[in-house]
């Protein structure tokens, strides 16, 4: 009863046609945005801020939160199109993706991920309504070790990622954790493979070398004079430019999967958005009955992260709104705008101001429901980018990944950066190396490698705090349930090769 | 059997044995365990003693596969050449945009992989050069106020 | 007739010659106030609500703007503001880390002495914070427990240069007591962490305990001023509690490149003294609970010789290697 009560409340405030007018301007910002590569939602959420920041805090944060939610909806769009992650979260939608994109069914991809973002975007404010308060106490029982149990559970994806060889898709794997160490070293402030380099104190930059890897190495690949024309094939009518029955019935555990799998990863502080759509892309594959398709082009092998990606939202949101405690880089630019308004937020938030968090609340579903409306019509649109000649478009991604690149921090040295990842990624295609595990291994290195620690300075050194804790032991059984079956399989193709010799 | 090796293979798997040498040999000079755990030397430690273990476990197979007669997948490295010509045309375009700005290396990068890539014709190459050059200016320049290099031309 | 002239000449050179030190600067173009740290962070956030008040009081006719020059700690921040040499449109928000990292970084081209002081606007105060269900009463309380418990009791924070810990290692010295210190990335996992029950205590700013206080999820045992701050007047500070341990002082104000000419930094400090006075100041210190720590010229300049002196032994304590 409350809850409806306070959905009124949320519903007559969001209604009002200045917040409608600032909602509206926040999820079409945020789709820009999302489209551009590089330019995230927190550096958007932070080039508005001042504005926000004159506004009423309500009005201001239903604008800001439309353009977080917005920029995941646009950040699927270069990813299925020109193989450019559009931002960190987008790089498992490049996997299946772009590969609907080469199959001609670039349309369906697109679509499918405007479908999943708003089931999941709207699931995500669903469950944001009703369970914060006790998601948000749980959350708070995810210590170290469980941070460490939920890392291994990330890691374990690398089997699910891998091609034809498991063993270059570890050895993708490792280097992407060694690329992890590089820069300072949490606990002891000292560096590690920096050479001396202040633009490598601060690591490597993950959107950086999944930019180099996927687009840049995509197009070495195809620079062939022969190919002056149309590179990919576009299906007339509007019909094969939307997905069909088919295909939703094929997402439908998708979007349940992903919806769940990104809210309750984007509730945990430092778990994010990349590791939510990773997880909830091998969960999808892992149960799927066609398992050696993907990769291949399935397509709910882009609902699963473009879902997790947008449910995380408001699973981010969750302890900002219940706890006061910023678990991502978006949601520590809302708790900024919190306090330039001259208010703090804290556990209280929602007793203290309830026509913030109702407004707020009410807006998101409201905003969703535009950004579908909004994007769906865009879909046959951007499918048409397809129809450039080669040369137009592949020189275009250089240019897309440069610019992209350079503003994520208007750095040069990242720009040279990418140049040596996109050499990486032609060679480790012409080899056979999957690009997927190195990212994997570069988002979940060094967040994996803090928990080890700290977990260890928790117990003085005693190795059991890593599996003696119920929830952390649970995650470890599941890892190792997703790390046998594989390992079985092989072990006994080497068997029956043994065998057969 | 050294005929029916994949070189390339062995080469990559060179390369990796060879970086993990260096990254276990980097983190040797650093404490491998405090009194509360693992120091900053543990973890890049077992990364780069995996990582040669593993490129030694590929190069075992692959010269066991050749050994057993069996026949080895050769690596295609068709299109390389003009791949590494479009590739060193981003070197200099990205050495480049600091001393010259963003639209003459870009301009650079664009004409290099329209004329020599892909053998455009000059008034196609020049066309699609400038045009997508203005977008790029236009959109992200005046419209997202990112701040791109400016050459000493002023733009 | 010449010799009017040419006394009319020498007269304006003259009044010229005594005009132009005088010659006051005022901005031509936009303002870069340059940031350290990420959108969002504290500096970010302290940046951009001065840009508020300024442009609210219509101080600076020009706009301004905060520009992020995120990386190595501040290194990035403070060699692109060496690199601006002499330009008088340029501001840089420095804290502490700007005497820190230069110290402990060989990569470090600039210090902050290399770069012209302008104002130090505020201090942060800091709070000893535990669980609300925690048995700890007072900081005697904690420090007895960790005596107790060697080795089992468990603080978060950031990085071991920066403030908590150094924190730590002052308050250790004076109470004999010895805990765990567990360095997380952000600001968020170090609070969760806490009300979690993973670690035992955190040293938080004020504004941050206050609501999770009013929300009965934390306690605080001991402000770690020298002074009781005044948002918290029933907290007794830990040199009342009988431990000799010295403010760690946080300070926060702005800095111009190096060379920045004369006339540019009296502009600066006129519009900054002017601020410190207005109302929209002074309720931007209240409600986020800072300290007013108002300094300018001499004053500065001594502050940040003394900062660096303590810094320095307080790093040395804590076992981090200094390379200049």
């Amino acid at each position: 009863m409350e809850v409806l009560a306070g959905l009124a409340q949320g519903f007559a405030i969001a209604l009002e046609p200045a917040n409608l007018f600032w909602c509206f301007i926040g999820v079409v910002l945020g789709t820009i945005v999302g489209l551009l590569p590089g330019l995230g939602p927190s550096a958007t959420v932070a080039l508005l801020l001042p504005l926000a920041t004159q506004m009423n805090p309500t009005s201001g944060l239903i604008m800001l939160a439309g353009i977080y939610y917005g920029a995941k909806y646009g950040g699927s769009t270069t990813a299925i199109l020109l193989n450019v992650p559009g931002e960190s979260a987008s790089v498992v939608t490049c996997l299946d993706g772009f590969e609907m994109a080469r199959k001609g069914r670039a349309g369906p991809a697109l679509g499918i991920a405007a479908i999943a973002s708003f089931v999941a975007g709207t699931i995500g404010v669903v469950l944001l309504m009703l369970v914060a308060p006790p998601v948000a106490e749980f959350a708070l029982r995810f210590g170290p070790p469980e941070y460490f149990a939920l890392m291994a559970l990330g890691l374990s994806m690398v089997v699910l990622l891998a091609g034809k060889s498991m063993i270059k898709a570890l050895l993708s794997m490792l280097v992407g954790l060694w690329l992890a160490t590089v820069g300072i070293d949490l606990f002891t402030d000292g560096e590690r493979y920096t050479f001396e380099q202040i633009e490598l104190v601060d690591g490597v930059h993950f959107v950086v070398a999944a930019i180099g890897l996927f687009a840049i190495g995509e197009v070495l690949a195809n620079l062939r004079p022969a190919d002056g024309m149309q590179q990919f094939r576009v299906p007339k009518g509007l019909r094969n430019l939307l997905p069909n029955g088919q295909d939703l019935k094929d997402c439908r555990f998708a979007f349940v999967n992903g919806s769940l799998v990104g809210f309750f990863i984007g509730v945990l502080p430092g778990a994010g958005s990349t590791i939510a759509s990773f997880v909830s892309y091998g969960v999808e594959k892992a149960v799927s009955r066609r398992k050696e398709q993907f990769g291949t082009g399935v397509i709910e092998g882009v609902a699963a992260p473009e879902a997790a990606n947008n449910s995380e939202t408001g699973g981010a949101l969750v302890p900002l709104l219940t706890l006061g405690i910023p678990g991502s880089a978006t949601t520590a630019i809302l708790l900024a705008a919190f306090i330039l308004w001259g208010m703090r937020p804290g556990p209280l938030l929602i007793q203290d101001h309830p026509e913030i968090f109702w407004g707020l609340v009410a807006s998101m579903y409201i905003g969703n429901v535009m950004l579908l409306i909004f994007n769906l019509p865009l879909v046959p649109l951007f499918a048409q980018i397809l129809r450039l000649p080669g040369h137009i478009l592949y020189s275009g991604i250089l240019g897309i990944s440069i610019v992209g690149v350079y503003s994520v921090d208007q750095r040069l040295f990242d720009v040279w950066l990418v140049t040596a990842f996109g050499l990486l990624g032609y060679l480790m295609r012409r080899l056979d190396y999957p690009a997927a595990p190195l990212l994997l291994g570069l988002v979940l290195g060094d967040l994996m490698e803090n928990a080890v620690r700290q977990s260890l300075m928790m117990s003085n050194g005693d190795v059991s705090i890593l599996y003696s804790r119920p929830l952390a032991a649970t995650m470890l059984l599941f890892t190792a349930a997703i790390l046998i079956g594989p390992l079985f399989r092989q072990v006994n193709t080497w068997r029956l090769k043994a065998a057969e010799q | 059997m050294w005929r029916s090796l994949n070189k390339s293979e062995l080469t990559a798997a060179g390369l990796l044995i060879a970086l993990g040498a260096y990254v276990a040999w980097e983190a040797w000079e650093w404490p491998y365990m405090t009194k509360d755990g693992p120091g900053p030397g543990f973890f890049p430690l077992w990364i780069g003693i995996l990582l040669v273990g593993l490129a030694a476990l590929l190069i075992v197979l692959q010269v066991a596969d050749a050994s057993a007669g069996k026949p080895v997948e050769k690596t295609s490295w068709a299109g390389t050449r003009p791949a590494l010509v479009g590739w060193g045309a981003l070197l200099v375009a990205a050495l480049l945009l600091e001393p010259a700005g963003f639209v003459a290396s870009y301009l650079f990068l664009s004409v290099v992989l329209l004329r020599v890539s892909f053998r455009r014709s000059w008034s196609s190459t020049a066309l699609v050069s400038v045009v997508s050059v203005a977008c790029f200016w236009g959109l992200f320049v005046k419209l997202l106020e990112v701040r791109l290099p400016v050459g000493p031309w002023g733009f | 007739m010449k010799l009017r002239s040419t006394a009319c000449l020498g007269a304006a050179l003259m009044a010229a010659w005594a005009a132009a030190p005088a010659a006051d600067f005022t901005p031509s173009r936009t303002i870069d106030v340059v940031v350290h740290s990420g959108p969002g962070a504290g500096n970010d956030v302290f940046a951009r609500a001065i840009v508020g008040v300024l442009e609210k009081q219509k101080a600076v006719p020009q706009s301004m703007q905060v520009v992020n020059k995120t990386g190595g700690g501040g290194l990035v921040a403070m060699s692109y503001m060496a690199e601006k040499k002499g330009d008088d449109h340029l501001i840089a928000v420095f804290t502490g880390v700007w005497w820190v990292n230069p110290m402990i970084r060989k990569q470090a081209k600039v210090s902050i002495h290399d770069l012209t002081p302008i104002v130090r606007l505020i201090l942060e105060p800091s709070v000893m914070a535990v669980r609300a269900d925690a048995p700890y009463k007072n900081a005697k309380d904690f420090f007895e427990a960790a005596k107790k418990n060697p080795g089992k009791m468990k603080q978060s924070g950031g990085s071991i240069s920066g403030r908590d810990n150094t924190t730590r290692a002052v308050l250790q010295k004076a109470s004999g007591a010895e805990w765990q210190f567990i360095s997380m990335k952000s600001g968020g996992e170090r609070i969760a962490a806490l009300l979690g029950g993973h670690v035992d205590m955190m040293i938080m700013e004020p504004s941050e305990a206050l609501e999770q206080i009013r929300a009965g999820k934390v306690r605080v045992i001991a402000t770690l001023m020298d002074k009781r701050i005044e948002s918290m007047p029933d907290m007794p500070t830990i040199r009342e509690q009988g431990f000799d341990a010295p403010e760690v002082p946080q300070a926060r104000g702005f800095v111009g490149p190096p060379g920045m000419p004369a006339d540019a930094r009296r502009y600066w400090e006129g519009i900054f003294s002017k601020m410190h006075k207005s109302k929209e100041w002074q309720d931007f210190v209240k409600q986020n609970h800072y300290v007013d720590g108002f300094l300018m010229g001499a004053d500065f300049d001594k502050f940040s010789k003394e900062f660096e002196q303590t810094q320095r032994g307080i790093l040395k304590q804590a076992g981090i290697k200094l390379v200049r």
